[in-house]
C-alpha cells in the first residue's frame, strides 16, 4: 500500500468516526472529550488526524506543527501484527509484547487519552483491513 | 439465606466483609479475595451458587469498597503486609479451615499466603507467583493512576474492557465495567505496586496444601506461561491441578461463577 493509498483509508476512517461509529466512539470510548491531534506513524510516514470534541475535522500526511500531542509510531510489521490481533493494550505493553509500539507525546497525555486512542486504533484497523 | 455484610476491626482498620451465610462444609470455608481496585461484590455470583453448599466470606481489602484505608488514606503497597492482613482477618473471623481463593493481584498473593500460613487449600485465578519489574516507563504509568490530571476510571476503561472474555454474559460485563467506574486511583496504584516486582517463587516449596490454579484463556494479561513457574515450583503440595477455561478472561469469577464453582467443588471433593 502506498502512502497516498493509506491516506485514502484514513479518509474512510474519518467517515466512520463521524458517521456510523460516532455514537459509540463519542459516548462509550470517551471520544467526545477529545479535541486536538492524534498521529499514527507507519514506518516513516506520519498521518495526523485533527479532532474537535470527537469529530474528526481533517487528516493529512505530516507532523503536527506544534509537535506530537498523542499517537502511535510503529513499523509496517508492528502495524500488521496489531491488525491481526487488534488488541491495543497488548500492542503497547512492554510486559507482554516483544516489539511494542512507541507512544508519541507525553506519558501524561497518553495516559489521559488511552481509551480514545485505543478505539481510534481499532477503527483504523477496520478502515484499512476490512 | 441472602448475602449479608458486616464490619470487623482488623489491625485497627474497619474492614467490610460479606458472607452468603452458607452451611459449614467439611471441605472448609471459602475466603475470597478481589482483584486490584475492586471489592468483594465480585464474589456475589459464587456466593449465590454456593448458598446451600459452602460458607463463603469475602472482604474488601483496606481502601477498597466499604473498608477504611490505612492511616494517611492509602492502601497496602507491600505484599507481606497484604497477606498478613488477610491472615489476621481469617483469625479475627475465627475461620478455622480457610480455603483461600483470589484473582489477579489477589491470586498472586494466594501463593504466598498458602506458603506462609496454614490454609486448608488455595485457589489462584489469573495469577502468577512472579511478575517482574518493567522498568521506569511502567512505574510512571502506575504513578499516573493517582495523578491529579488523570481520571483513573476513564484512562483504565479500555484496559479492563480488553481483559474480558468473549463468553462473558452482558450483565457480568456491565458489572465489571461498573467496577472501573468506581475505582480509586490511589487504591489502584497501591495494588499495582504490589502486582509488579512480585516474586515469591522461592516460597512455593513451602506450600503443602491442595492447590488449584485456574486460567481464563482469553486473558492476554495473564498468558499461559505465567503458570509454568508455579507448576514447576510447587513440589510439596498435597495436590496440584491446573485448569484452563476457554472463552473467559481476567475477571473469571465474575464472568463465569458457575464454571469456577464447579471446578473448585470438584477439586475439593477430590482432596478427600
Amino acid at each position: 500500500m502506498t502512502d497516498k493509498q493509506r491516506l485514502e483509508k484514513f479518509k474512510r476512517l474519518q467517515e466512520m468516526i463521524n458517521g456510523a461509529e460516532a455514537e459509540e466512539f463519542k459516548h462509550y470510548w470517551d471520544g467526545r472529550f477529545f479535541t486536538g491531534d492524534m498521529t499514527f506513524i507507519f514506518d516513516k510516514t506520519p498521518y495526523t488526524m485533527y479532532f474537535f470534541k470527537g469529530t474528526m475535522i481533517d487528516v493529512e500526511i505530516g507532523k503536527p506543527v506544534n509537535g506530537y500531542n498523542v499517537g502511535i509510531k510503529g513499523t509496517q510489521e508492528q502495524w500488521d501484527d496489531f491488525f491481526a490481533h487488534r488488541n491495543f493494550q497488548l500492542s503497547i505493553s512492554v510486559k507482554h509484547c516483544a516489539n511494542p509500539f512507541e507512544e508519541l507525546g507525553s506519558a501524561l497525555t497518553n495516559r489521559q487519552n488511552n481509551t480514545v486512542v485505543a478505539q481510534v486504533m481499532r477503527l483504523t484497523a477496520k478502515a484499512i483491513c476490512d | 439465606m441472602a448475602i449479608t455484610g458486616g464490619y470487623i476491626v482488623i489491625n485497627g482498620i474497619k474492614t467490610y466483609y460479606e458472607t452468603n451465610n452458607g452451611p459449614a462444609n467439611p471441605q472448609g470455608t471459602i475466603v475470597a479475595l478481589h482483584t486490584a481496585g475492586r471489592d468483594c461484590r465480585q464474589y456475589h455470583g459464587m456466593m449465590d451458587i454456593w448458598a446451600n453448599q459452602y460458607t463463603v466470606v469475602a472482604l474488601d481489602m483496606p481502601a477498597h469498597g466499604k473498608s477504611w484505608p490505612l492511616p494517611g488514606n492509602v492502601g497496602i503497597s507491600d505484599y507481606r503486609q497484604y497477606n498478613q492482613f488477610v491472615w489476621d482477618f481469617i483469625q479475627g473471623m475465627e475461620i478455622k479451615d480457610p480455603i483461600v481463593i483470589g484473582c489477579s493481584v489477589a491470586g498472586n498473593m494466594v501463593y504466598h499466603i498458602a506458603a506462609t500460613y496454614p490454609v486448608r487449600a488455595m485457589v489462584a485465578m489469573q495469577a502468577s507467583p512472579r511478575i517482574k519489574a518493567m522498568g521506569t516507563s511502567y512505574g510512571a504509568t502506575v504513578d499516573l493512576l493517582d495523578h491529579p490530571y488523570v481520571s483513573c476510571q476513564h484512562s483504565h476503561w479500555d484496559f479492563s474492557e480488553s481483559l474480558i472474555g468473549s463468553k462473558c454474559p452482558s450483565d457480568a460485563h456491565d458489572f465489571i465495567m461498573w467496577g472501573v467506574c468506581q475505582e480509586c486511583g490511589r487504591t489502584k496504584k497501591a495494588d499495582l505496586s504490589i502486582y509488579n516486582n512480585y516474586d515469591v517463587t522461592e516460597h512455593l516449596k513451602n506450600i503443602i496444601c491442595p492447590c488449584l490454579l485456574i486460567r481464563g484463556e482469553e486473558d492476554w494479561n495473564v498468558p499461559a506461561h505465567y503458570y509454568e513457574t508455579a507448576m514447576k515450583s510447587i513440589v510439596n503440595a498435597e495436590k496440584l491441578e491446573f485448569q484452563s477455561v476457554p472463552g473467559y478472561g481476567h475477571f473469571i469469577m465474575v464472568e463465569a461463577p458457575e464454571v469456577i464453582c464447579g471446578l473448585i467443588d470438584h477439586f475439593l471433593k477430590g482432596c478427600d
